[in-house]
């Protein structure tokens, strides 16, 4: 594989829980069982999952948000988790983060203009450079500079996200780690904002990496795609060719319940019950319980990452 | 489902305003729809539309500082007109309501196979046997494994799909003829979802009940429904079969709602994307209220706003230009 400007390297992420009992050991959630990706320069690369699976904790833990239990993330091939201070700060001006929940990431009780100058001004950055800049952005994710003294609750949804993403920007990042930035939106609001993050990737020479549970639009957005499944990668793949021929039952389960005409070929699969908790996931493979074309050695066997064709990689016992 | 089925439910002019402190907003402005028996009718628009008031206004349950005029007839009772406690008699029983936030609308107090149980003390005579044999049935129905157990269990112990049962479970016993499903879907994982809407298809096959379906999701929709309804700034603005709208959108907003949808050939393509935002419910327009936002707006579209312009039998649009574009 080649060096890519992100790495991450058998990422693994546990939160310890209360003990309940006393003499009991206490129980761990696995969030996260291994992660391992990395991501070329000027890519999109494409997280998709189901609620719970670990995504944004994978978000979280790369910008240094939450801690790793284990694992290495590499940017430009420094391990980040080891950063001294003023090397973190660095990093976090690089590697930037753009929220789901807009009205929550946004302070209620700073304006726009606030909002964006804080971060700056934590930076060391002057006045005058300041108000340059934010001037410069807003120009550049289409928000007009009247808006500057209003609150985030006199915003749309739409403009809010624009906020958001100029607040990932402004400090010129590399990578930008975009967390379901779309689907707290309505339809026509969420292909304004594709296209905005289009057109920046494109001018600024942005990489992203794109979290969605939305199959149609990471397939839209995305260069590679990584479906994730119980804190674990079970499929990646160049995005066209997943979504041509997925290899992982999940996957194609996945793209078999998108609803409506999505031209896909596959025949609506409906799996059984919900995903188990990461409290007591299954022995075998965390998929087997729900798997249609389960094995006898999938509830005993764990599966390991194999390269079934170039550059699509699965991890089940079919192939 | 032919179009001849009789009509179940039938709104005619229906306005919805709110009063408040900064003054009187208009929600619904004016809509008419259609249910016939055993169809399952959807109704989209983005948030703010007016989709989820006229659900409230059917159910009869719109906060108190709200006004309803114009008329919802189902089979020959005028709802509007109802009192409370009459109200109280065809809500649960003849018309339910699924709400998009099961863990919201449940009780978190009480039992989930209580709370489907009180739903059949209110409407029926059954003893308290045979309303626990019948809470078993349905749950069993509604696809819950292993309904003595899960009897017995509290909301926050189910997962988000489970919890929807529920909710379909206790909007369903009485057998009701109508089902409002608020964006029953729109919390859950798509693979939840799936098993959700193949849940409400066979309720509809098998109890004959009729579904109004809201969804700002259009393939959901799609999915689901025969007859559609496209809500916009709190008017109807197109309304047709759904598989005419989908082929063949009439009016301006539906033809980008759908072009603006990720699609399998939209790969490396620039997404169609609908213009500048919906009008606040505060904003007053006194033409097209679309015309902001539309690429084939005229002069006209400012200062008029049309009526429905028939394309086909069963399929018009408010827009000048319907059928034309």
């Amino acid at each position: 594989m080649k060096r890519g400007i992100l790495e991450i390297h058998d990422l693994r992420k546990h939160y310890r829980l209360r003990r309940t009992r006393l003499l009991k050991k206490p129980g761990s959630i696995k969030a996260l069982n291994g992660v391992s990706l990395s991501i070329s320069k000027g890519e999109s690369f494409g997280l998709v999952g189901e609620s719970g699976c670990g995504k944004s904790t994978t978000a979280y833990t790369i910008v240094g948000l939450l801690k790793p239990t284990e694992g290495r993330i590499l940017f430009k091939g420094d391990d980040v988790t080891s950063l001294k201070r003023n090397q973190k700060r660095e990093f976090r001006k690089k590697v930037q983060l753009i929220f789901q929940d807009t009205s929550g990431s946004l302070n209620p009780r700073g304006t726009v203009e606030w909002i964006l100058r804080e971060p700056l001004r934590a930076m060391g950055m002057q006045k005058r450079e300041i108000k340059e800049l934010i001037l410069e952005s807003m120009n550049l994710v289409g928000l007009d500079k009247d808006l500057l003294g209003r609150f985030p609750h006199e915003l749309s949804g739409g403009q809010k996200q624009r906020v958001g993403i100029m607040n990932a920007l402004i400090l010129n990042p590399e990578v930008v780690i975009a967390d379901e930035p779309i689907s707290s939106l309505d339809v026509s609001i969420q292909a304004q904002i594709l296209n905005l993050m289009n057109d920046l990737q494109e001018r600024l020479s942005l990489t992203y990496l794109f979290i969605s549970h939305d199959l149609n639009v990471v397939h839209y957005f995305c260069d590679r795609i990584a479906v994730m499944y119980l804190g674990e990668i079970v499929e990646l793949s160049e995005s066209e060719e997943l979504y041509r021929s997925p290899l992982h039952p999940y996957t194609q389960s996945l793209l078999s319940a998108i609803p409506g005409e999505t031209g896909h070929k596959l025949e609506r699969i409906i799996l059984e019950g919900d995903a188990p908790s990461p409290l007591n996931p299954p022995t075998g493979c965390f998929f087997h319980p729900r798997c249609f074309r389960r094995m006898a050695i999938c509830s005993s066997v764990k599966p390991q990452m194999t390269e079934v064709t170039k550059d699509h990689f699965v991890s089940c016992h079919l192939y | 489902m032919n179009c001849e089925s009789e009509s179940l439910l039938e709104i005619k002019d229906l306005k919805i305003a709110f009063k408040t402190p900064e003054g009187i907003f208009h929600a619904v402005k004016g809509i008419s729809l259609e249910v016939g028996k055993r169809e399952i009718v959807g109704i989209v628009g983005e948030s703010g539309c007016g989709k989820t008031v006229t659900a409230l206004s059917i159910m009869h349950i719109l906060p108190d500082n709200s006004v309803a005029t114009g008329s919802i007839d189902f089979s020959g009772i005028d709802l509007l007109s109802l009192k409370e406690n009459e109200t109280r008699e065809t809500r649960g029983r003849d018309i339910s309501m699924i709400f998009q936030d099961s863990l919201s609308s449940l009780n978190p107090l009480m039992k989930v196979g209580r709370q489907i149980e009180e739903n059949l003390m209110m409407h029926t005579s059954l003893d308290s046997r045979n309303r626990f044999l019948e809470v078993l049935d349905i749950m069993h129905k509604v696809g819950l494994p292993d309904p003595e157990q899960t009897y017995k269990k509290y909301p926050h112990e189910l997962s988000g799909g489970m919890r929807q049962r529920i909710a379909i479970a206790i909007a369903i016993v009485c057998n009701p003829d109508l089902i409002i499903a608020d964006e029953p879907t729109t919390a859950l994982d798509v693979t939840v979802q799936a098993q959700i809407l193949e849940l409400l298809r066979k309720i509809n096959r098998e109890s004959n009940s009729s579904i109004i379906f809201i969804s700002h999701n259009l393939g959901v929709v799609r999915e689901i429904c025969s007859i559609v309804y496209v809500m916009y700034a709190g008017h109807i603005v197109e309304k047709g079969p759904v598989n005419k709208l989908f082929t063949d959108p009439a009016h301006p907003y539906t033809m980008g709602l759908i072009k603006a949808i990720p699609k399998r050939d939209s790969k490396g393509k620039e997404l169609f994307d609908i213009r500048g935002r919906v009008p606040s419910i505060a904003d007053s327009i006194p033409g097209c209220p679309f015309e902001p936002r539309c690429d084939y707006a005229v002069e006209r579209c400012k200062k008029e706003f049309p009526g429905f312009k028939k394309i086909a039998n069963d399929h018009e649009a408010r827009c000048f230009l319907a059928g034309d574009i």
